[in-house]
């Protein structure tokens, strides 16, 4: 599986996006390792850090766990001490980071996500993601490697310099780079110019890019992204079946139920469980039923003619089951018509993801969102874009995305040729531009790029200016 | 952004042959087996539009140079330099991403291009879609 070209110069790639982090090394053709963005923090007043410890050992023990990685207890009890140091006597922090930490039932852990519209808020938090990546999951010495990191194409110049302090100043490492995800994308796919459509869990975005450089003009982005439908998808079980979802660590044991009847099961007792990690149980199961069951009507969403398709059952943790029918369409047409199909304000039993009507009149659907992109280029591009459509994100990979960009945007555009390029497996869609950066920063040619530490410690973080764009 | 790949003098050289001389009818360049430059793969004095494209491969990308000389109806004869960038959908990721990444450097080492192609099929190459983009092109 390696395929080392060039120089060994064993570089590490890095992307964290909204709901994944995928971290590997440069020349591989997928990450070693794919934990959630999301992660679990526990907050005590104690000041002695050692008796927490004692009391987190039998959770870690719960049969639940059995696909934690195995996370040496002496890692954690140094990440801890470090904790302790830092944020003063009186608050200690423990991280629970990966898939299964992160799922893992504990008392008052909430759960966080460092990143906001694709942007870094939380440092703090994203520090604890870098150093499980490299410390636990990869486990690396960052002095020993060069890290590219990727970053959105509208981040700002302050968040990365601020990135460049953390790779060089915490962690170390001997040399950097910061590489757009919309140009890496392309690249994956052999093209220097195109337009990247990219809709991950919380943003939607439409990037051209030209020759390798993001044409920042025609940058569009939207908070319309998995987690919406999502929440849309909880909101009609709600108000059609009047279900609502209970996660798999509440339940103690289950009955088979009747299609459509009220799920039977016991419930575990889980007190003190905070209403971030209920939600992200929640959302596990939805995700569930989304890759089982939605999918993106081809054609213009007619009810009619789509509630006439085959239904498809679904059984949640619970024991809940049902066949669904047209609900399988219906969720996912707000990312064609999002202003008919999201929520409106002031409906009662909304998910958390509520728009202002504002926020719903400035929303378009994705085939408008590649056109209002395109169309922000210039003349003479926009036939070269318009040919080079690249989808990539989780989001599209539903059933007939594809086809329905292809039904609507010559709609849009006519007499232009469009075509559209989808990768063809699931994890070249959800890493494409992992996957770019991998074979990027596995080039002996690529060393030249890098930023060095000699030289970010010559010029400072303001270099990242000049040497990444 | 570019990957820092480098191009071989003798592009340069052949190229200014085709383009001053006319000597070549095209150019057909790749990276070396390190990918570490561009070089010349095969440089043919003569050749029909269809013995071109022939020689693109099915599964790995290329760049190329083209003279393409066509009728400008009641204007006579014209010749322009079309360069392609072949990446076809059945190439490696490895390669497709190298090329895509490495066409720059090339591009801008090449002066005098007329029409750029980027082609992913063989539909996209074809004398038609070319002569088009030729004819709007003046």
């Amino acid at each position: 599986m390696v395929t080392y070209g060039g120089d060994e110069v064993n570089a590490l790639v890095l992307d964290v996006g909204s709901t994944w982090t995928r971290a590997g090394y440069a020349g591989e053709d997928t990450p070693k390792a794919i934990f959630p963005s999301s992660y679990g923090v526990i907050e005590t007043e104690s000041t002695e850090p050692n008796s927490q410890n004692g009391h987190d050992q039998p959770e870690a023990a719960d049969p639940d766990t059995e696909m934690t990685d195995a996370r040496t207890p002496n890692g954690d009890a140094a990440a801890k001490a470090e904790d302790a140091a830092t944020s003063g006597p009186k608050k200690v922090r423990k991280y629970y980071i990966g898939d299964g930490e992160v799922n893992t039932w504990r008392q008052n852990m909430e759960i966080r996500n460092p990143l906001k519209d694709g942007l870094v808020e939380d440092w703090e938090g994203f520090e604890e993601i870098w150093k499980s990546a490299f410390h636990q999951r990869l486990r690396i010495d960052p002095t020993e490697h060069p890290l590219l990191c990727t970053e959105p194409a509208w981040n700002p110049s302050e968040k990365r310099e601020k990135l460049v302090e953390l790779a060089f100043e915490t962690f170390n490492f001997p040399a950097f780079y910061l590489a757009k995800d919309a140009v890496m994308s392309a690249f994956s796919v052999g093209r220097a110019t195109a337009l990247v459509l990219d809709s991950g869990g919380s943003t939607t975005s439409a990037i051209p890019v030209y020759d390798g450089l993001v044409l920042k003009r025609g940058i569009l982005r939207q908070p319309i992204g998995g987690n919406v439908v999502s929440a849309q998808i909880m909101e009609e079980l709600k108000r059609s079946l009047d279900y609502s979802v209970t996660p798999q660590y509440l339940i103690g044991e289950k009955e088979a139920t009747d299609p459509g009847q009220p799920p039977k099961f016991k419930a575990k007792d889980r007190p003190n469980t905070t209403d971030s990690f209920h939600q992200l149980q929640q959302e596990r199961a939805i995700h569930e039923f989304k890759e089982t069951v939605c999918q993106v009507a081809e054609t213009p969403y007619d009810e009619d003619v789509l509630a006439a398709r085959p239904q498809k059952p679904f059984e949640f943790p619970d024991g809940f089951n049902n066949t669904f029918g047209i609900e399988r369409f219906r969720a996912t047409e707000l990312l064609f018509q999002p202003r008919s199909y999201l929520t409106k304000p002031g409906t009662e039993g909304a998910y958390g993801a509520t728009f202002t009507q504002q926020q719903i009149d400035a929303s378009l659907g994705i085939h408008q969102l590649i056109f209002n992109s395109i169309c922000g280029c210039d003349i003479d591009l926009r036939p070269l874009l318009f040919n080079n459509v690249v989808v990539t994100g989780g989001n599209t990979l539903f059933p007939g995305f594809v086809e329905r960009l292809n039904y609507e945007l010559p709609g849009l555009a006519p007499g232009s040729k469009i075509k559209i390029h989808a990768a063809g497996t699931s994890t070249d869609r959800r890493c494409s531009s992992w996957l770019g950066g991998s074979i990027l920063a596995s080039l002996g040619t690529f060393h030249q790029l890098w930023i060095s530490k000699a030289e970010y410690e010559e010029s400072g973080a303001s270099i990242v200016e000049s040497k990444c764009f | 952004m570019s990957s820092g790949v480098a191009v071989n003098e003798k592009c340069l050289e052949v190229f200014q042959e085709l383009k001053l001389r006319h000597k070549y009818k095209f150019i057909i360049f790749k990276l070396s087996d390190d990918n570490r430059e561009i070089i010349v793969e095969n440089a043919a004095e003569t050749g029909e539009y269809s013995t071109f494209v022939s020689q693109l491969p099915e599964d790995e990308p290329r760049y190329a140079i083209y003279d393409f000389e066509y009728e400008k109806p009641g204007e006579g004869l014209r010749s322009k330099i079309v360069f392609y960038a072949w990446t076809p959908d059945t190439a490696k990721v490895r390669a497709k991403m190298l090329y895509a990444s490495s066409k720059d450097a090339l591009r801008r080492t090449l002066v005098g291009i007329a029409i750029e192609v980027q082609g992913t099929d063989f539909s996209e190459v074809d004398e038609e879609a070319v002569l088009e983009k030729a004819q709007r092109s003046n």
